[in-house]
């Protein structure tokens, strides 16, 4: 049988083919983070890797903001628009996509 | 590494660069707009989440005593923050990313400094290239403002002999336009000013007497054959010198010279102050030097 396949390998065998994807985030943006963390990235493919894994965590978040989103505008987009184009990120959508991966923010509703 | 101007810090800028970033993922979700909150809750939680998966994964690859982090860091980092790697194989081939090119980050030249004279000098070859650079070169460089002086013989001589003319002639004419003068045409009384003699009642009396410094130097070189030539001096009348001697002629040209010498220099007080009369060294007993 094949050997065992531990949580890294096929990530090792994607960092191969890492220098087709390009994450969005400019490769010296996160090597800026990284380096301020204490990562010295030899191989660049490793900081791609990193900057992959923060995107994908942005666009998760982002996705279930845009979920709570349409669902809050499902509720009157029959009477009011038939389809609502623009859509914008809002507090009140971010936050409870926030709230289930435990990261609780709290936006202040009026300035005292 | 971060300059110092207001809005070009390298932390600054790389926050406008991952506002960029996030901007485009949320578009790539759906939305179009957001609001300022939200998007820099966004960044702030990315910019989190790098910082604590390089720790994370720095602090694991050091775990397995490298120094070098490898993707199994990166990897196990993630799984200890909660994150799914499974999908994320799957996530970066789904999507296409876009990717913007951000700016600003070419290498980026200093600053032209204003007041730049010359090229500055480059490193010497034992100090490294990433040591600030020499100021400008004017400022530790000196090269010598004087020309290199003369030691052709030819050439001090005919300085010295010069000089020595100027001299002359300058303190003549100062002492003729100070003093009394002669004429020596009529009409024209400024053209060569002659300084005025002034005969003297005793004139060999001035030349027996030993004066100041220059007339001792002669009197000592005069003595050296012998010291009864200066009683054949005293007795003989200077107007006809006595050939008895070469010394007591040797003595009449020098003492010839040397009224010369007093007459242009000794004159009667007067109120100019460069024309007093000349203060006698003491005879006896001093210690007589030679000149300069």
């Amino acid at each position: 049988e094949a050997p065992p396949r531990t949580a890294g390998t096929p990530l090792s065998d994607f960092v191969m083919q890492l220098e087709d994807h390009t994450p969005t985030i400019p490769d010296s943006v996160t090597a800026y983070y990284l380096n301020r963390a204490g990562f010295e990235a030899t191989d660049p493919r490793v900081t791609r890797l990193a900057a992959l894994a923060a995107q994908k965590f942005v666009s998760d978040i982002a996705n279930d903001a845009l979920q709570n989103c349409k669902m809050k505008a499902s509720g009157q987009s029959v009477k009011k628009q038939p389809k609502d184009k623009r859509l914008t990120l809002t507090m009140d959508d971010l936050a409870p996509a926030l709230a289930e991966y435990g990261i609780n923010v709290k936006k202040p509703q009026y300035f005292t | 590494m971060a300059s110092a101007s207001e809005h070009l810090t390298t932390e600054a800028v790389c926050r406008r660069a991952m506002k960029v970033a996030v901007s485009l993922m949320c578009t790539e979700a759906g939305f179009a707009l957001a609001e300022d909150a939200a998007l820099e809750t966004l960044i702030e939680m990315v910019i989190s989440f790098l910082t604590e998966l390089g720790r994370s994964s720095r602090a694991l690859s050091e775990l397995s005593c490298r120094t070098e982090v490898m993707p199994g860091d990166v990897a196990l980092a993630l799984i200890e923050m909660g994150q799914r790697i499974d999908e994320l194989v799957s996530y970066a081939k789904s999507t296409k990313h876009n990717v913007f090119i951000p700016p600003g980050h070419a290498p980026q030249q200093p600053p032209p400094r204003i007041l730049q004279v010359g090229e500055k000098k480059g490193h010497p070859t034992h100090i490294p290239d990433y040591l600030p650079s020499f100021p400008d070169p004017h400022t530790y460089i000196t090269t010598s403002t004087h020309k290199a002086p003369m030691t052709e013989y030819k050439l001090v001589r005919e300085k010295a002999a010069s000089q020595k003319r100027d001299v002359e002639r300058a303190l003549t004419r100062f002492i003729a336009k100070t003093g009394e003068t002669e004429s020596l045409f009529q009409d024209d009384p400024y053209a060569f000013p002659l300084i005025a003699n002034r005969p003297k009642p005793l004139p060999y009396l001035e030349s027996l007497l030993p004066k100041d410094e220059e007339g001792t130097a002669q009197d000592e070189e005069a003595r050296i054959p012998g010291p009864g030539e200066r009683t054949a001096a005293t007795q003989a009348p200077p107007p006809s010198p006595p050939p008895d001697t070469p010394t007591k002629a040797e003595n009449k040209s020098l003492n010839d010279s040397k009224t010369e010498a007093n007459e242009t220099e000794s004159e009667n007080p007067i109120d100019n102050p460069y024309l007093r009369a000349i203060t006698m060294p003491k005879l006896k007993g001093v210690n007589r030097k030679a000149k300069w």
